[in-house]
Formats: C-alpha cells, sequence, structure tokens
C-alpha cells in the first residue's frame, strides 16, 4: 500500500560498486521511514571452508575473498596466525609486506577514484563515458594503477590474488635489482598522483558533515596500513585481541552481511576518512602538504571528500613504497619459520576500504579449528544507511531522479566491497548448529 | 602474464577465469587447449581478469580473442560469439553486473579509449556452477572443446575456412554444446550458423572421454588435450555446493535459443 505523501527510491543492481547490493530508502511525509542498503550477494562461507584446513592455507584461501583487495586478507590472516604460534615478523620482511600492501592501495584507490567516484562528481554516467569525454584523465588514472599492480606483480608474484604470500613471510624475496625497476614508474605515478589530489580537490562537494564515531588500526610511529592496533576517534584504544570487547556484529533481515556496532551501541566508519582523521599526522610532509592545499584539515568529515582523501594516501602510498624501495636490503631468508602450535591469534590491517580482522583458533595438529573475519564494508553498512537518511531528508525537495543519484554517489563514498562483506551470514547459522549439535 | 606480445606473435588468445570458481575456468580450459595446438604465431595467456593488465595484455596485439565464462540464465554449454572491434555493446547488450569493472566494461573502456585492437573477437560460454572449487560442468567441458575447435579453426590459415564477421546485432548463440551423453547426438547446430560456407573436416582432437595423452597430464602437442586434461568426468559428478558467486559478464536478455 502507497500512500499518498510516500515516496520510494530503489536502485535494483548499484552500479559501479563491487558485488551485488541494492538501495532502498521509503519516505512519508518528509520524513524517511526507512533506509537501506540491501546486500544480497549470496554469502560465500569462506569462515567455514577455513575449518579444518592447515595454519599455512588462511593466505591463499582468504586472497580469494576479494580480486581488488587480496593482500589485505592475507596481511590480517597471516599476523593472526603468526601471532596464534607465537612468531612475529620484523625487518626486511615486513617491509616487503608494507610495500606490497602499498601497491594494493595504489590499485584500489586508483580504480575507485577514477573509474567508479569521479563520474559523479562531473555528471557522467559511468567511468566508461568519462573515458571516452576525458581520455587524457582516465589514462592518468590507469597509468596510476598500473604502477600499483607492478608492485603486486613483482613481490605477490601477479596482479591480483598474489601467489607469493606465506605464512611468516614470502616464498622468494624480490632482489635489489628487481625493486629498482619499479622506482621509475613510481616517480611517474607520484607526479599523476599529486595531479589527481588537485583534480579531485576542484569538485563540488555537498555541505554533508557526519558526526560520527571512527574506528581505524592505529600506529605509534607511521601512517597504519599492515600493523598496529585499533583506536576510535572517541578515544578507545585496544589491541586486535579485544576486538570482540569493544566491536558487535549482529544480523540484519536484508543484508547477507552482518552489521556491526561499537559495544556502546554507537555506530562508526572505517576506510580512508577513519584512518586520515585518526592518524593524518602520520602522512609524509609531501602529502599532508597535497592534503592540506586540496582544502582538507587534519580531520575529514564529509564523506563526500573521501574521493580527496583517496586522493592524498596514493600520494603516500607511492612515496612510502619508493621509500621501501631504496631503503631494501633482501632478506636472508624470505620467510621466519612458524611451527604450528594450540592457540588463537588476531590480526587487524588497514585494506583500502578499512579495517579488516581475522581471528583463528589453531589447534596443536596445526589444523584451523574456527576462523573469524570481519571485512571493513560490512562495519560501514550501518552508517551508510544512517547517511542515506540524513542525506534524503536535507534534500527531501529534490525529483526522485536526482535525489537516487545523489543517493548512488552517497554510497559510493564509501567504496563498498559487497563482495568482501557478504560471506557471513550462514556461518553464523552453521555456527549454531554446531552449538546446538 | 603483462608482458607484451612479441612483434612476430600478434595473434593472441586469452582466456579468462578464475581456476577455482567451476565452470568459471571454461576461459582458462579453452586457453590451455589452444595453446597445446595453436600456431607457433598465436600468443596464449591464461588472464584473471582484472581490467588494467588486460588492457596492458593486448596493448600490443593486432587480433586478439578473448574466451570467458558467461552466467546469463542461459543454457550451460550455450556459445556466444560476438566481434567486440567491429561496433560498441549496444545499450541493450551491455552487461547489468554489478561488479565494479567486469571484462565487457573493459572492453567499452578501450574502445573510449582507442585501445581496442584491429581485431577483437569474444566468445562466451555459459556457465552453470561457479561455486568455490568445483570444477568444469559437464556442458561446459562439451563447450570448451566446441570453443576450441572453432577458435582454431580461425586461427588457422583460411585454406579450409570461409570466415564471416558478425556485428553486434548478430551477436547470437553458436551452438549449443549438447553432449552424446545429454542428447544423443552430436552438437547442434545454430539456426544461423557462422559456419556457413565452411567445410566440414574430421575433428583435430579427441573427444571428451577418449583415454590417452602424455600422462604427465599436460596437453600432448601432437595430439592436443587429453581427457586427463578436460575431462573431469572421472572425478565423479560434483555438486554445486549453492551461494554460487555469479558474476553477469554478459547480456541476458539478448540469448537466442539453441537450434
Amino acid at each position: 500500500m502507497t500512500h499518498k505523501n510516500e515516496r520510494i527510491l530503489s536502485v535494483a543492481d548499484l552500479a559501479r560498486v563491487e558485488g551485488e547490493g541494492a538501495l532502498y530508502v521509503r519516505t512519508s511525509g518528509g520524513k524517511v521511514e526507512e533506509a537501506r542498503l540491501d546486500i544480497y550477494e549470496p554469502p560465500r562461507f569462506f569462515e567455514a571452508f577455513l575449518r579444518g584446513r592447515a595454519y599455512t592455507e588462511p593466505p591463499d584461501i582468504t586472497a580469494r575473498i576479494c580480486g581488488i583487495c587480496p593482500v589485505a586478507y592475507q596481511m590480517s590472516a597471516c599476523l593472526a596466525i603468526e601471532e596464534a604460534c607465537g612468531v612475529t615478523v620484523d625487518g626486511p620482511v615486513a617491509d616487503l609486506r608494507r610495500l606490497l600492501y602499498c601497491g594494493e592501495w595504489i590499485e584500489s584507490h586508483a580504480l575507485h577514484i577514477y573509474l567508479l567516484h569521479a563520474p559523479d562528481f562531473l555528471g557522467y554516467r559511468s567511468g566508461i563515458e568519462m573515458a571516452a569525454q576525458r581520455r587524457d584523465i582516465v589514462e592518468r588514472g590507469l597509468a596510476m594503477k598500473k604502477a600499483g599492480n607492478s608492485i603486486m606483480d613483482l613481490i605477490g608474484g601477479r596482479a591480483i590474488h598474489p601467489v607469493n604470500v606465506r605464512v611468516g613471510g614470502f616464498y622468494r624475496a624480490p632482489t635489489r635489482a628487481e625493486l629498482a625497476t619499479l622506482t621509475d614508474p613510481l616517480r611517474r605515478a607520484l607526479d599523476d598522483a599529486l595531479a589527481t589530489v588537485r583534480w579531485v580537490a576542484g569538485f563540488d562537494f555537498p555541505d554533508f558533515t557526519r558526526e560520527v564515531d571512527m574506528l581505524a588500526v592505529s600506529c605509534p610511529d607511521t601512517y597504519p596500513i599492515e600493523r598496529g592496533t585499533v583506536a576510535t576517534r572517541s578515544g578507545l584504544a585496544f589491541p586486535a585481541s579485544e576486538w570482540d570487547e569493544h566491536v558487535i556484529e549482529e544480523h540484519v533481515p536484508h543484508s547477507t552481511a552482518l552489521h556491526a556496532h561499537l559495544a556502546d551501541g554507537g555506530r562508526y566508519l572505517t576506510g580512508p576518512m577513519a584512518r586520515y582523521s585518526l592518524s593524518s599526522r602520520w602522512l609524509s610532509p609531501l602529502a599532508r602538504e597535497a592534503a592540506r592545499d586540496a582544502g582538507l584539515g587534519p580531520v575529514c568529515d564529509n564523506p563526500f571528500r573521501s574521493i580527496i582523501v583517496r586522493a592524498v594516501e596514493v600520494v603516500y602510498a607511492i612515496e612510502e613504497a619508493l621509500r621501501l624501495i631504496v631503503g631494501y636490503e633482501p632478506p636472508d631468508r624470505p620467510a621466519v619459520e612458524v611451527r604450528p602450535r594450540a592457540g588463537v591469534g588476531y590480526g587487524v590491517t588497514e585494506a583500502p576500504r578499512g579495517a579488516l580482522w581475522h581471528r583463528y583458533e589453531i589447534g596443536a595438529d596445526g589444523l584451523i579449528k574456527n576462523a573469524r573475519i570481519v571485512p571493513p564494508t560490512s562495519q560501514n553498512q550501518a552508517a551508510i544507511e544512517a547517511d542515506l537518511r540524513a542525506f534524503v531528508e536535507a534534500r527531501i525537495d529534490l525529483d526522485d531522479a536526482e535525489l537516487t543519484r545523489q543517493c548512488e554517489q552517497a554510497i559510493r563514498n564509501y567504496d563498498p566491497c559487497i563482495s568482501c562483506a557478504a560471506h557471513f551470514l550462514e556461518l553464523t547459522v552453521d555456527r549454531s548448529l554446531l552449538a546446538a549439535g | 602474464m603483462t608482458a607484451p606480445v612479441p612483434a612476430a606473435r600478434r595473434v593472441l588468445v586469452i582466456g579468462i577465469g578464475n581456476a577455482y570458481r567451476g565452470d568459471d575456468a571454461a576461459g582458462l580450459a579453452v586457453a590451455e587447449w589452444i595453446r597445446a595446438a595453436a600456431p607457433p604465431d598465436v600468443a596464449v595467456v591464461r588472464h584473471e581478469g582484472e581490467p588494467i593488465s588486460l588492457l596492458e595484455t593486448w596493448d600490443q596485439a593486432r587480433d586478439v580473442y578473448l574466451v570467458d565464462a558467461v552466467s546469463s540464465d542461459g543454457e550451460p554449454g550455450n556459445v556466444y560469439r560476438f566481434d567486440a572491434a567491429a561496433e560498441p555493446l549496444a545499450a541493450r547488450l551491455r552487461p547489468r553486473g554489478t561488479h565494479a569493472l567486469g571484462v565487457a566494461d573493459t572492453i567499452e573502456l578501450a574502445r573510449a579509449l582507442g585501445r581496442l585492437p584491429r581485431r577483437l573477437v569474444s566468445y562466451g560460454i555459459e556457465g552453470r556452477c561457479f561455486a568455490t572449487g568445483a570444477s568444469l560442468s559437464a556442458p561446459v567441458r562439451e563447450a570448451v572443446a566446441v570453443v576450441s575447435e572453432r577458435l582454431l579453426a580461425e586461427l588457422t590459415p583460411p585454406a579450409l575456412v570461409v570466415f564471416v564477421d558478425f556485428s553486434v546485432d548478430d551477436f547470437f548463440a553458436v551452438g549449443r554444446a549438447a553432449g552424446p551423453a545429454r542428447s544423443g547426438q552430436r552438437p547442434s547446430r545454430p539456426r544461423r550458423s557462422c559456419w556457413a560456407g565452411r567445410r566440414r573436416r574430421p575433428s583435430r582432437f579427441p573427444t571428451a572421454g577418449h583415454r590417452g595423452g602424455t600422462g604427465t597430464g599436460k596437453p600432448d602437442p601432437a595430439t592436443g588435450p587429453t581427457s586427463e586434461d578436460h575431462d573431469h568426468r572421472k572425478l565423479g559428478p560434483r555438486r554445486c555446493a549453492g551461494g554460487a558467486h555469479l558474476s553477469s559478464r554478459y547480456p541476458r536478455d539478448e540469448r537466442r535459443p539453441p537450434a
């Protein structure tokens, strides 16, 4: 039944997001009654697959969860398993991990900025339409992405689903000469990245400041990527092992992803805005200057401006990659030996889209007894829906088509990776069955 | 994988897919088949479909043949062929998939950027089961053989082949690979056959079910892929575990029924 003054905005297949989701907003009398990001992509059971597998396998298995951020899955998995086995990886092997992760940030952010998000700001219906009109601009984005791909190719073994990562490090470490081949393309990419920051800073941004808590990995001495503890803007600080005490996941009917909130009930955001707002002081001087010139303060709380944060993070990731390449000394051995022991380990790293948390329980036989994975997009889902609600209420006078278009853009602010998020519903069922049995 | 194609090998076959996602590996299986039997000037690449490296892969090539799995609600084993370089996919043929950038999007991106090869022919094989860890389903295995033969005919100097290009309006099911076990007949031929004028000739390759090969698990270049490479039936039927992750890389609504 549709009431006279009821409006429904609905997009069945969201475009330019990774995965399958839908938008549904219902308003009545100028008020938003319902705002949903429906995630209907089927769950993929990865946590259940991991049970009974060897402790060495999660980096390869979980890399398959996402074609855009496989390194994030590999790194969080490695950290968690190494913690369970009482091993710490540092030195050049840890540096190589950070370098590989920089490659993923570069390629993921370049794709989102240029082909998924910028068209919204410039009035193109797709990245392809934009490419036809602004060939030089899109080629610049692709060249940046290629530089990221090259890092993945060289260190990971290939551009997606890297095969060179193992628990304890890598199967093979590159030589200095091999890494040196990345230097020139990265230097060119740095120029492109700075041009990108200037370009996106010129976009028109809706006035849409959100007062919402933010959660990100935090490092005492650097911008967070591949290691650290967890911090929130509201002042929480805890190690990955205490995640469960602070982050609560729950199932909602319209999503195959779990929604997350803090233990006190508060919603939060994770991702580039959160990282930047919590750690912008750890960016390189060049990246900080680019951010300042682009009009970003030390904190970013307008989700539409997240595209600038991503561009600034690309600048940082490229600089960081160059720094790591220049300082690289090949390790004596490409991996630390990791022997299995019974225990539980936790790992959290910063995927391009935000904090990615893994927990593994390993038996003395080296087989995985339980696995849990909390990806960024499911953490952001509640905040995205709150954004939609506030956004629509402030623009209720727009016609349906324009309002729907802007809502889609508001969702793409978070670069949602629905494929990553939608894995976990059935595991909940599975667990309850196990408990019953 | 992203290395430029040597100038002497400007003909490139790219099999696209995920080796661990059941029928999604159809393109990879065709690539292996072609690799074992193609003329020496043909380069063959297995690819996971990452868009930028796909562009890089074909940047130096002149003639490119893509083979990929399709999920469009059609009959599993349906084979589609279209000439992507001839003209853009009409809006009505655009994929409805929601993944950030699929193979069809990559083709259109390349067109927008002026980075299409001179010739770009795309084959699609309709898959049935894309579950993690599954093998190729029976109809897709048959379709892999059909596409491989068809593609080899395209790649072979045209003494025996009268080749006809089709525009996007001729996008249609080339034929459905209905194996003997399913229909008791040879693979059906399309109503509007793109083999028109082609002389039939004996298959250069063993059909599924043939036992033989090198014993190494790799295709014997002399005889082409063997049952050990492509016939997974000996593993017994694999049940699709459900929850299959379907990607819509090709249009859903422009299929034609098999002949």
